[in-house]
């Protein structure tokens, strides 16, 4: 069951948040953010807020509300939801007469995010577009993992059951997260930990995007040694439960 | 020492994973049975004897799993399989079972101490499920008293809430007590006063991942004194110990006498049947709940059963496990100590629990375990392990041997035991 409170903040904190990584990989998207530049500030009643100050080729995802350019309010999480559905507007606070940079620069940069994460066999072909849609898919993956720990209910049964430490999980040539466990929540950040506890590590990113689009079976994965995982592994357990509810919020 | 390579293994995994979810799914595959590195482990086997299988690029393992608890008299036990092999000659899933099926009640009913009755099923998880459901039809209460991280099969009311599959309603029923805690037990007595039907715990606590915990002194006999006062059903899941502890029974072995107690594994050596024996005021609501399979009553793990019983008894199989457990993990124990590690061993001897002292992250124990794969003594780093009959002295001296080069292996890699272990699972 998809919860709506859960897939708003996933919605937030993970897909936004992927679009970090956009600049890495899309010489338009690049461009776009070399523009005018902007904040634009997200809240959303019952779930919190986030920036993303777009500016100098770069995106950043800033969490929490505060200067901002531009301010949209969501009232309830099934708004948010609604937009990213494409069936809902959000209500402007600031920046009314930057309407245009939502409709023009913005949304251009969540298309470019869209053109990389709904891939079609077509597109697949291309060693370039495959990486940017592994590398993209699994930075919206980890912190969909962070959000679904913390907020989904079963999520939150298996998030509790962790122990206390730090999960690697990377892809070999690609990027590294670290999942931290503490009293049961999760937080996810960038970078590998300094002394992880367990590590779940893809071979390639090619090996995570394939695992990532569902052309890898995970267990193939682990007996063909495309995933390694070790350490310590009641966490690895705990997490790999919390991973098969990601693809209901990551449709 | 020379180390084993399983090229087949690895093709024939590829070639199972596209026609069979995770490819080696449960308990033996690599991802639940933690295989780490997989690349260190065999994946499937082309014959076993003895002590021994074989995988199937010809590499020769002493198997320290027996199968997860299968193996007690050794693979292939000719006396067992002869019986099952005349007995399939005879007849095996037939409309009427065979006489085959008294006989083996009868041997139980002799064989195990708190034993009045019993009743065949296939597997573990099917006696535990029956046990609960004779607990509740003879007390008309609906609920079972657990304990944290004891195992009693894959049934959605043995697992966790947010598991896949698991729903909330599935586990509405269940309360959980820590292993050993009489007071936490009594507890929850009182404050369910007349709901439940049974308690329902291992002989010992052998959970995996962590260290194996024995019964306080007097634990049982209190529990004993509890459940008649409440009119609770203590119902023993014996699935993993039964006759690796005492032919007689795991309650038998520590002292007190279970109401219901759950019987697979070693019943058969391998052969699939399992048991539930009772008391005899149980037996009519033992009667009562609808509970059968399609291959429950065939004879030839009958069979089977009834000539490992009488052979386990015969030779005093949990003694020989005992003392053979007693002395590889005491050597193994040394072996560590010699190149700075500290095994810590738990559980019976028998089928004992090992880990590294100071490897909160497990990635020793996990190292070590691979390299005693990859030289040909097969064993899992997360879950207790077991000896059986056809174990002898050479291939204790043989598992020692390659413990030694394995624990080299791993000091030459320079993974050493840390100081401050961070805290384990929840």
């Amino acid at each position: 069951m998809v919860d709506q409170t859960t897939l708003a903040r996933v919605n937030l904190n993970a897909l936004l948040r992927a679009l970090e990584d956009l600049p890495n990989w899309d010489e338009p998207a690049r461009k776009i953010a070399e523009g005018r530049p902007e904040t634009v500030q997200f809240s959303v009643g019952g779930v919190g807020a986030a920036r993303l100050a777009i500016g100098n080729g770069k995106i950043a995802f800033i969490p929490g509300g505060g200067p901002c350019s531009i301010k949209l309010w969501f009232p309830k999480p099934a708004n948010l939801n609604a937009m990213f559905a494409g069936t809902g507007n959000p209500i402007p606070l600031k920046g009314l007469t930057k309407i245009s940079y939502l409709k023009g620069p913005f949304t251009q940069l969540t298309d470019r995010l869209g053109y990389y994460l709904r891939t079609t066999p077509e597109l697949l072909k291309g060693k370039a577009y495959r990486d940017a849609n592994a590398s993209l898919s699994l930075h919206a993956a980890v912190y969909t993992i962070g959000e679904v720990g913390n907020s989904d209910r079963d999520g939150k049964l298996n998030a509790g059951r962790m122990a206390d430490g730090e999960i690697l999980f990377s892809a070999k040539g690609g990027p590294a997260f670290t999942i931290a466990s503490k009293g049961g929540k999760l937080e996810c950040r960038k970078g590998a930990p300094e002394r992880p506890r367990a590590h779940m590590v893809l071979s390639s990113l090619e090996a995570a995007g394939s695992l990532l689009r569902g052309e890898l079976d995970s267990y193939a994965a682990i007996g063909s040694q495309k995933l390694e995982l070790g350490g310590y592994m009641p966490n690895l357990d705990h997490l790999n439960k919390i991973l098969g509810l990601v693809p209901r919020y990551l449709r | 020492m020379k180390t084993y390579e399983q090229p087949t293994s690895r093709e024939l995994f590829m070639r199972a994973v596209k026609v069979i979810p995770g490819g080696v799914y449960g308990h033996l595959g690599p991802a639940e049975g933690c295989f780490t590195p997989v690349s260190s482990y065999p994946l499937f086997a082309t014959k076993a004897q003895g002590a021994y299988f074989w995988d199937v690029d010809g590499n020769r393992y002493i198997d320290y799993m027996c199968a997860y608890g299968p193996n007690i008299l050794g693979y292939n036990d000719k006396d067992v399989d002869a019986a099952a092999l005349a007995q399939l000659k005879d007849g095996n899933c037939v409309s009427s079972p065979s006489p085959k099926m008294i006989e083996l009640a009868e041997l139980l009913v002799d064989t195990v101490k708190m034993a009045d009755w019993a009743f065949f099923a296939k597997n573990g998880g099917d006696t535990t499920l029956f046990a609960l459901m004779i607990a509740r039809a003879a007390t008309g209460r609906p609920k079972a008293v657990l304990t944290r991280g004891g195992y009693h099969g894959v049934q959605p009311w043995t697992q966790k809430d947010g598991h896949p599959g698991v729903t909330p309603q599935d586990l509405a029923n269940n309360l959980y007590v820590e292993f050993g805690d009489y007071e936490a037990l009594e507890r929850v007595f009182t404050e369910h006063k007349g709901e439940i039907a049974c308690f329902m715990a291992t002989p010992y606590h052998h959970p995996v991942f962590e260290d194996n915990r024995l019964p306080p002194e007097g634990y049982w006999k209190k529990v004993r004194a509890l459940c008649d006062r409440e009119g609770v059903v203590l119902a023993v899941d014996d699935v993993r110990c039964g006759f690796r502890l005492d032919v007689k029974g795991s309650d038998y072995h520590y002292g007190f006498e279970a109401d219901i107690e759950c019987f697979c594994k070693a019943l058969a050596n391998g052969w699939n049947v399992s048991a539930v024996c009772g008391k005899d005021s149980l037996k009519e609501a033992a009667g009562s709940v609808m509970y059968t399979g399609s291959y429950w009553l065939s004879a030839v793990p009958i069979a089977a059963a009834i000539a490992c019983i009488n052979k386990m008894r015969d030779i005093d199989s949990a003694k020989i496990c005992t003392e053979k457990g007693r002395k590889l993990t005491q050597g193994l124990v040394a072996s560590g100590k010699r190149h700075g590690y500290n095994l810590i061993v738990s559980g019976e001897p028998s089928m004992w629990f090992m880990r590294e002292e100071g490897d909160d992250t497990m990635e020793i124990h996990q190292a070590w375990v691979a390299e005693c794969v990859k030289r040909g003594v097969f064993m899992a780093n997360h879950h207790n392990l077991f000896i059986n009959t056809a174990m002898t002295d050479e291939d204790i001296a043989f598992t020692l041997e390659v413990a030694d080069d394995a624990f080299a292996a791993i000091a030459k890699r320079g993974l050493v035991p840390q100081s401050g272990a961070a805290g384990k699972d929840r």
